[in-house]
């Protein structure tokens, strides 16, 4: 899970932008290696969106409980 | 194999192949790519995860060949049913990684024997992959693919000069990636050519189906066309019958003998494009306007065909790829810059103005001109003005194409054609059919096939010394093995 600024409200610019395109392309990722893309997932809220954030770690919690166990894990 | 061995390598081969600078730079880059236009977000997701999908098939091979030691062909086979790929990639990607130094790939008499890693790490490729401008522009055939390719549309060819802004360029390597003289696996071309079949060894015109000589019927084209008119009547033919939606060849300008990429559309502009034209032409660089069409053919010289073969070995992602139903290859011993030809028009007396037709024929060069003169020099006097560059090439008969077509080996007013492929077999049965050709075998007529093999040899030959006295002097040359 990676939080970003929303877009053109980043401190650092670009940063977050940067940090977007590497997420969709790590999703693509795990796509192809059978991992699967649902278990990363980037989100963009400010300082001030207390209730954004909660409910993005909600949503990504919700969604760890609800995997299996890592296809590539050894075993 | 284990299961849990196979999934860590499975895991680093991933990570290896996110790391590849040549995936890193276009996803790093990606704003800049879309704001320059050539390729639109899905296009470069494609381009994008092509290259990841091979790097990642290349490095979990290597970790293979790390855990388990040298791996024989026998081994690969079952490695590849392992892996779910076919047997020709796992090839085709142990020959990538001679090229990079990550492996080895050792042969006997054209069969491999065993593939084992070197010492080489991931880390250390990045300086492989440059500009085609640093290495290759020596040896350039001028074919136009990594003016095509490029992503920020900074590279052009033109006159076969190949040419990068600099200020635009972002070094991600594809333009290196598709040229056909960085590196280019023949045995490996060879192989997809062939289907599978055995690939005659000793032979210098390449694997084939059958070998003829042929002549067009059709009245239109006997009047503008080189010698047998074979190319023109094969794309009328592919027209009449719906098979091709457009062709990519080369067309002269307004400049006398000057050539430029040409996209066909009907049955009138392949008879627009007939003829030979001596001077070189970056046709492949137009490769991109051919993606609103779902079925063309592409005609050029050996250079382009081996372009063409090496993206079928070594999938870009790039749409165009697809569409190219048809390779036709012309036989090319060299070509011209366009001042050597206006210099060969002078030497011949005349102007490059005047003249109507030009040929090579039986060790002379013809200049028939406007007036109906026909003047000639030996091919050796005139060679001597062909372009340096193209004597890094071994090929002559378009080995990569589906059907390759030429003058040598055939009598005046005929052309030798070698049908390599299905697909050239499929284009060239339907024109005799359809009764636009007229045919012979080709080893039932003089001089015929023994011709062509002397003088693919002479060029294969030449092109050897020239490979070996460059590397020599520690000159960059082409990897044809």
């Amino acid at each position: 899970m990676v939080v970003g600024c929303k877009f053109g409200e980043c401190d650092f610019e670009n940063g977050n932008y940067a940090a977007k395109r590497h997420m969709d392309f790590a999703k693509k990722i795990l796509d192809r290696i059978g991992v699967g893309a649902e278990r990363a997932e980037m989100f963009f809220c400010s300082a001030a969106e207390s209730d954004k954030l909660i409910a993005a770690i909600t949503e990504m919690a919700r969604r760890v409980e609800s995997l299996p166990p890592n296809p590539l894990k050894n075993r | 194999m284990q299961a849990n061995v196979f999934e860590k390598a499975k895991l680093d081969a991933a990570y290896y192949a996110a790391q590849s600078f040549r995936v890193r730079c276009l996803v790093d880059s990606r704003e800049e790519i879309l704001k320059a236009g050539s390729y639109t977000g899905e296009d470069l997701d494609k381009i994008t995860m092509a290259i990841f999908d091979s790097e990642f098939a290349k490095f979990q091979l290597w970790e293979a060949l790390r855990a388990h030691g040298p791996l024989s062909l026998d081994q690969l086979q079952e490695y590849a049913r392992d892996c779910c790929q076919s047997l020709f990639d796992v090839v085709a990607r142990a020959f990538q990684m001679k090229f990079e130094g990550l492996a080895s790939v050792e042969e006997n008499e054209g069969q491999i024997t065993q593939v084992l890693a070197t010492s080489a790490k991931p880390e250390d490729l990045r300086p492989i992959y440059e500009q085609v401008t640093k290495g290759v522009s020596h040896s350039c055939s001028g074919c136009g693919m990594c003016a095509a390719i490029c992503p920020l549309g900074c590279v052009t060819v033109e006159d076969g000069r190949v040419t990068i802004n600099e200020e635009t360029c972002i070094h991600c390597g594809l333009c290196y990636t598709v040229c056909p003289r960085s590196y280019f696996p023949k045995s490996v071309a060879d192989w997809l050519v062939a289907q599978g079949e055995a690939v005659p060894l000793d032979v210098q015109i390449g694997s084939y189906i059958d070998a003829y000589s042929a002549q067009t019927t059709v009245p239109e084209i006997r009047e503008v066309g080189q010698d047998g008119g074979v190319v023109t009547t094969l794309l009328f033919y592919a027209f009449q019958a719906g098979k091709i939606e457009a062709a990519l060849g080369a067309k002269l300008t307004e400049k006398p003998w000057k050539p430029e990429p040409f996209v066909m559309k009907s049955q009138e502009d392949a008879i627009l494009a007939a003829g030979t034209k001596y001077a070189n032409n970056p046709t492949l660089s137009a490769l991109p306007q051919l993606t609103s069409y779902s079925r063309v053919a592409v005609v050029g010289t050996p250079c382009m065909m081996q372009a063409l073969r090496k993206g079928d070995i070594y999938p870009i992602g790039h749409k165009f790829w697809d569409k190219v139903k048809y390779k036709i290859g012309i036989f090319c011993m060299e070509s011209f810059s366009y001042d050597s030809i206006v210099k060969i028009a002078e030497q011949l007396g005349t102007s490059i103005e005047n003249a109507k037709k030009m040929n090579i024929n039986s060790g002379k060069f013809f200049i028939r001109t406007k007036d109906g003169e026909v003047l000639q020099a030996p091919v050796k006097e005139v060679t001597q003005l062909a372009r340096n560059e193209c004597h890094y090439c071994y090929d002559l008969t378009s080995e990569s194409a589906d059907v390759s077509v030429g003058s040598i080996g055939s009598p005046e007013g005929w052309s030798s054609v070698i049908v390599r492929t299905p697909a050239g077999k499929d284009l060239f049965d339907g024109a005799v059919e359809a009764g636009l050709l007229e045919v012979q075998k080709l080893d039932e007529i003089e001089p015929g096939l023994p011709m062509l093999v002397k003088i693919a040899g002479f060029k294969s030959g030449g092109c050897n010394k020239r490979i070996l006295e460059a590397s020599e002097q520690n000159g960059v040359v082409p990897v044809y093995k």
